[in-house]
């Protein structure tokens, strides 16, 4: 009896002592009630922002802190507006290099510690710091100075007047000077836990655990201004690396909700009665780039040709369903900014023919395949490995273009390959996406200065398209550049960097027990405070 | 004697040296860098440069190498690039999820390999000798990605007998009973894959371990006592046997932990497997060579 007594004592001592270490509230129990689970491809990488950045990460620090301003998903007719969040409201100076914020007076973090412009001007400090070196710092190199006219009002004092102005200055969730102004700024860089241990918050939530590798587990700020929200009791984030797991736990019902979901695989979501889509904005756009440095691409309308040569239709209905757009600018069709005038170049094989032929490419050799010069019309195509979608894309471009007597040679190469291959303009053509910001600045994968060093990975060189670019980035309202962004987007339709192929939807997998979430193309997690769960077993039936 | 020691730890020494170079420089050769996964495009070049230049990347291979190498020998291995923190305390929070894994596993794999092994010897050309050599050379042979994918599909989806993923539920009944019985049925299925593959190696080392023991003299010896056979062979075979297996298990362990490696991204194992994965990904060069 002793010796079995004795067994048990070890093997509990075993799995206590050698188990891997977990949350804060490691030992209490967690509540009953099934929380809302959200799958992640990767781990959270903790509550400060300047420290490091990525979608799933800036989902989750949206519900930790708030903004001076809280940026609105409806830029599709117009620039968008912004809903008062910390500040009550904002205000211009007539020359429009003030912009004033009136702060709140009534919210506190989350220990106690009431909200004040200092944290407002200590939070820019640490965002412009070279020490913490935070990667957009850039957004702020218009911000001269950050003033504190009293507690709770603070004043931004820009170098000069531009359209984006209000974005930058909000730019960034404001931080909690009095807790973390304590490690000094040198010793951020790879901090990433003191700031988890030092949290206090000003969103609906908190992080209640964050064990690494595993689940990060947030719970409702008890300080939070809104005393009847967040309505749910707990959101745990889960890290689920492999895709195909994440989409069998989706199925499964383990997982609430699931961002980006496999076109191949929505019959089965749809056959789930517990299950839903829900097909919101992505303000993306997928495309072939052209190295227009390499003689083969330098001629326009050989892009124009190739790009007639491309049945994106087809690539829409085969690979999407129909659920996605064809594309036709680096503005995506539910954006204010786009050309509603431009029509996508049609799918015409005829027409890309003649076009070849009439710039001195035939088919010589009768092996099927253009030639001039003795050059056979051949080049490769490449993309990254991993992603089944674009895959298939490029064996039907493939076969598309080798019906005008194109040889394409699809070449897949692990993302950060490609990406090297393409900064240094080393690829014939290759087939991308880009997402694009609220900001609307494109200048990096289209403006000449972006050759060396930046994304134009073709090499595309306009000067007019240059000017408009930098005229854009100097109006003082949005809405009066519109002009320029229609003509900037003739001007590339025409050109043809790029061979714009679709506008990808995001379809979002919520399991139906989610009420009152509204998902955009700003934030998967937009207004988490509002959602709801409907009640259920303890089986989550 | 000494002499001897010297020179094997000298040895040991060499290799490991040449082995962290090898790494360190085949890393470095490798397209692409930390950088190109920033998310946004519109991050401008200086600024790329200098979180380049915080990381040390903007210092020649020669001198990144020699800080590293100063780091290492001084138990700082830097930081990590996408955890942000030391790689020591990635890899030492990491480290428990993956021992429990494989150290559950290789007691699997003795408690089947050692008794499967021994009986394959004591009736060497049966039937079910062939049978096991069989069986045993399938599951060598079996490579534990496929294993694992299988057993998800089929005990987690199809018959959903244990969970898919994680070391613990995210619904949870109060108490350290439910919580603790919880995390052993979280553990059960990768360990199971991950026993069941390197059994078969097992059975096989075992078998001609003890084969070759028992035709022993001291064993003959023992048998012409009248020592009963089943003692014999449990006892005095099987413990002249360890010696030959222990050296098995120096083998063992490393395939033990590439195996784990690949299960943990499958089973989302809060492990070294899966911060290998990830740090491979994201071309976290610190953690990678931690």
């Amino acid at each position: 009896m002793r010796k079995v007594s004795l067994f048990w004592v070890l093997l509990f001592s075993l799995l206590v002592g050698c188990g891997p270490r977990t949350s804060d509230s490691e030992g209490t129990a967690p509540p009953s009630e099934r929380p809302l689970v959200i799958a992640a491809a990767a781990d959270f990488s903790g509550p400060n922002e300047l420290l490091s950045s990525s979608q799933l990460d800036h989902e989750i620090r949206s519900n930790l802190f708030l903004h001076l301003v809280q940026e609105q998903p409806d830029y599709q007719d117009s620039p968008p507006t912004f809903a008062p969040q910390l500040a009550r409201n904002h205000s211009w100076s007539e020359d429009r290099l003030q912009l004033t914020f009136e702060l709140r007076e009534d919210l506190v973090w989350s220990d106690g510690t009431p909200i004040t412009a200092d944290d407002v001007r200590w939070t820019w400090e640490a965002q412009t710091s070279p020490e913490v070196g935070w990667v957009y710092s850039f957004v702020k190199d218009s911000i001269r100075d950050v003033e504190i006219l009293d507690p709770h009002t603070v004043r931004f004092h820009f170098t000069r007047v531009y359209a984006n102005q209000l974005l930058d200055a909000n730019e960034g969730f404001i931080l909690p000077k009095h807790a973390w102004s304590e490690l000094p700024w040198a010793e951020w860089r790879g901090n990433a836990q003191w700031f988890q241990d030092h949290l206090v918050v000003s969103g609906p939530f908190t992080v209640d655990s964050w064990t690494p590798q595993q689940e990060t587990v947030l719970a409702p700020n008890p300080r939070y201004h809104r005393p009847e929200r967040p309505r749910l009791d707990r959101v745990v984030v889960r890290v689920l690396p492999d895709e195909s797991a994440r989409f069998r736990q989706f199925l499964s019902g383990d997982v609430d909700l699931l961002r980006s979901l496999p076109t191949d695989r929505l019959a089965e979501v749809e056959a789930n009665p517990e299950l839903t889509v829900r097909e919101i904005d992505s303000r993306q756009y997928n495309f072939i780039a052209w190295n227009s440095l390499r003689p083969l691409f330098a001629d326009a309308a050989t892009r124009r040709a190739l790009t007639q040569a491309i049945d994106r239709q087809a690539l829409v209905d085969t690979l999407y369903g129909g659920r996605a757009r064809v594309a036709s600018s680096p503005f995506p069709a539910n954006v204010w900014a786009h050309d509603a005038s431009l029509e996508p170049w049609p799918y015409d094989p005829e027409a890309a023919r003649r076009a070849f032929a009439d710039l001195g490419w035939s088919d010589s050799d009768a092996d099927g395949f253009l030639d001039r010069d003795g050059v056979a019309f051949s080049f490769e195509l490449s993309t990254n490995t991993g992603n089944q979608l674009r895959r298939d894309a490029l064996l039907m471009i493939q076969e598309q273009l080798a019906r005008v007597g194109i040889d394409a040679r699809p070449k897949f190469l692990e993302i950060q390959a490609l990406i090297e291959s393409n900064n240094s303009h080393e690829f014939d053509a290759t087939l991308g996406a880009w997402g694009i910001d609220t900001s609307l600045d494109v200048s990096y994968a289209f403006h000449s200065s972006e050759i060396d060093g930046g994304a134009n990975y073709g090499g595309y060189d306009n000067p007019r398209a240059d000017e408009l670019m930098n005229q854009i980035s100097e109006v003082s309202e949005m809405a009066e550049a519109k002009p320029l962004f229609d003509e900037l987007q003739q001007i590339l339709h025409q050109d043809q960097p790029y061979t714009f192929l679709w506008e990808p939807p995001n379809l979002l997998g919520l399991n139906r027990r989610i009420r009152d979430a509204h998902p955009n193309a700003l934030l998967m997690l937009f207004d988490l405070e509002d959602w709801s769960l409907v009640p259920h077993d303890r089986n989550g039936h | 004697m000494l002499r001897y020691v010297l020179r094997r730890i000298a040895a040991s020494a060499l290799l490991l040296f040449l082995v962290l170079t090898g790494v360190f420089l085949l890393l470095r050769l490798a397209p692409g860098d930390p950088m190109a996964l920033l998310e946004t495009p519109r991050i401008p070049a200086e600024a790329r440069e200098e979180l380049r230049r915080s990381w040390g990347l903007d210092q020649p291979l020669a001198t990144q190498y020699v800080r590293w190498l100063g780091g290492t020998l001084a138990g700082d291995w830097g930081t990590s690039f996408s955890h942000h923190r030391p790689a020591t305390d990635v890899v030492r929070s990491a480290l428990p999820a993956t021992l429990w894994l494989g150290g559950a596993a290789l007691l699997l794999q003795l408690l089947l390999g050692l008794p499967l092994g021994t009986l394959a010897a004591r009736r060497a050309g049966s039937l079910g000798d062939h049978g096991l050599r069989v069986l045993s050379l399938s599951l060598y042979a079996t490579p534990t990605f496929w294993l694992g994918i299988v057993a998800l599909l089929c005990f987690t989806y199809r018959w959903p007998i244990f969970p898919p993923s994680h070391l613990q539920s995210v619904f949870l009944a109060p108490g350290a009973i439910p919580l603790w019985s919880d995390r052993l049925h979280h553990l059960a299925l990768p360990v199971l894959v991950l026993g069941i593959s390197g059994v078969g190696g097992w059975i096989r080392y075992t078998r001609a371990s003890v084969l070759e023991v028992l035709s022993q003299d001291h064993l003959v010896a023992l048998r012409a006592r009248g020592i009963p056979e089943r003692r014999v062979l449990w006892i005095h075979a099987l413990r002249s046997a360890l010696p030959s297996l222990l050296q098995v298990l120096g083998f063992t362990l490393p395939l033990l932990l590439s195996g784990a490696l690949i299960l943990e991204v499958l089973f989302s194992w809060p492990g070294l497997g899966q911060v290998t994965y990830g740090a491979l990904l994201s071309r976290d060069y610190p953690l990678i060579l931690a």
